[in-house]
């Protein structure tokens, strides 16, 4: 049963490579769209940018935490 | 792919074609083995227990009493993919889980399904404050960063599952092209070993979701 825990916590690392790039992404999306919206290119896309690119570091560092725990 | 279909519905996409006839022979199936369930079970009848147990203590070692809420959930997610995967090795037929729409929609359930137990756990407010992080001055910020990472999670689910399973579809249909004798075996090995750990990712992940989402209040209070 416990061998079977550790499976799924090393399934759930596989994922962070493409989370990581994932949200850049994301975050790059969402400022692009609002930047049309409102007509501000490009501030809000570089806002964005870097809410995703921290996003993507925060999901490496909840992963990395759950390993060295 | 697109045009390796043999059965064609006009007017409806390939994929939803392929998931109805891959509904109508699951359900036949189900019907059939369900009533003809034995005590000492044969092949087919242990292949499926198999399954089952497997599932179930999947749920139990993640989620503990919670888990077994969850089976209907995952172990349809998991003959759904399971068996989408694995139309791709009959000639003729295509997979539905090798185009994105399908992916997408199996992706947002499992993100619908995570969210709204982690609301009716917690509370609507206290899972959205859970978000804002532990310090109040950085709420304005961690908020944004925690929606975004929260949707990467629906769009590496998706693109995980459509990428691999595109991808072993296109290497056969190369392999064919270029040497189409024996060959092409590799690839159709690929197929079969690959929709196997798909299927499990894509369980697995979305038991972690549902996981997390149900334990990160427990530790707070604790």
């Amino acid at each position: 049963m416990g061998k079977l825990r550790d499976y799924i916590e090393r399934t759930s690392y596989m994922m962070v490579g493409v989370q990581f790039a994932l949200a850049i992404f994301i975050g790059l999306a969402i400022g692009y769209w609002l930047d049309k919206e409102f007509k501000t290119f490009p501030w809000l896309t570089i806002f964005w940018f870097f809410i995703g690119l921290a996003a993507g570091f925060k999901n490496v560092y909840r992963e990395l935490k759950k390993i060295s725990k | 792919m697109e045009h390796g279909s043999v059965i064609k519905i006009v007017g409806i996409p390939d994929h939803v074609t392929m998931t109805w006839l891959m509904m109508a022979v699951v359900l036949v199936f189900a019907y059939v083995l369900g009533k003809n369930l034995k005590k000492f079970p044969d092949r087919i009848q242990y292949v499926f227990e198999a399954l089952t147990s497997f599932i179930v203590y999947t749920l139990e070692d993640a989620m503990g009493k919670y888990g077994r809420k969850f089976f209907p959930l995952i172990a349809g997610l998991a003959v759904f993919i399971l068996f989408g995967n694995l139309m791709g090795l009959i000639p003729g037929l295509t997979q539905p889980t090798a185009n994105l729409n399908t992916t997408l929609a199996l992706a947002i359930i499992s993100f619908l399904v995570y969210n709204y137990e982690g609301i009716k756990k917690h509370g609507l407010v206290n899972y959205i404050k859970h978000f804002a992080g532990p310090v109040p001055w950085m709420a304005p910020i961690m908020f944004p960063i925690e929606v975004v990472s929260h949707l990467s999670r629906i769009l590496s689910l998706s693109f995980r599952l459509f990428g691999n399973m595109f991808g072993d579809e296109m290497v056969v249909l190369v392999a064919l092209m270029l040497v189409p004798f024996l060959v092409p075996v590799a690839g159709e090995f690929i197929v079969f070993a690959n929709s196997f750990l798909q299927t499990f990712i894509f369980c697995i992940l979305t038991v972690v979701y549902i996981a997390t989402a149900i334990e990160e209040h427990e530790e707070e209070h604790a």
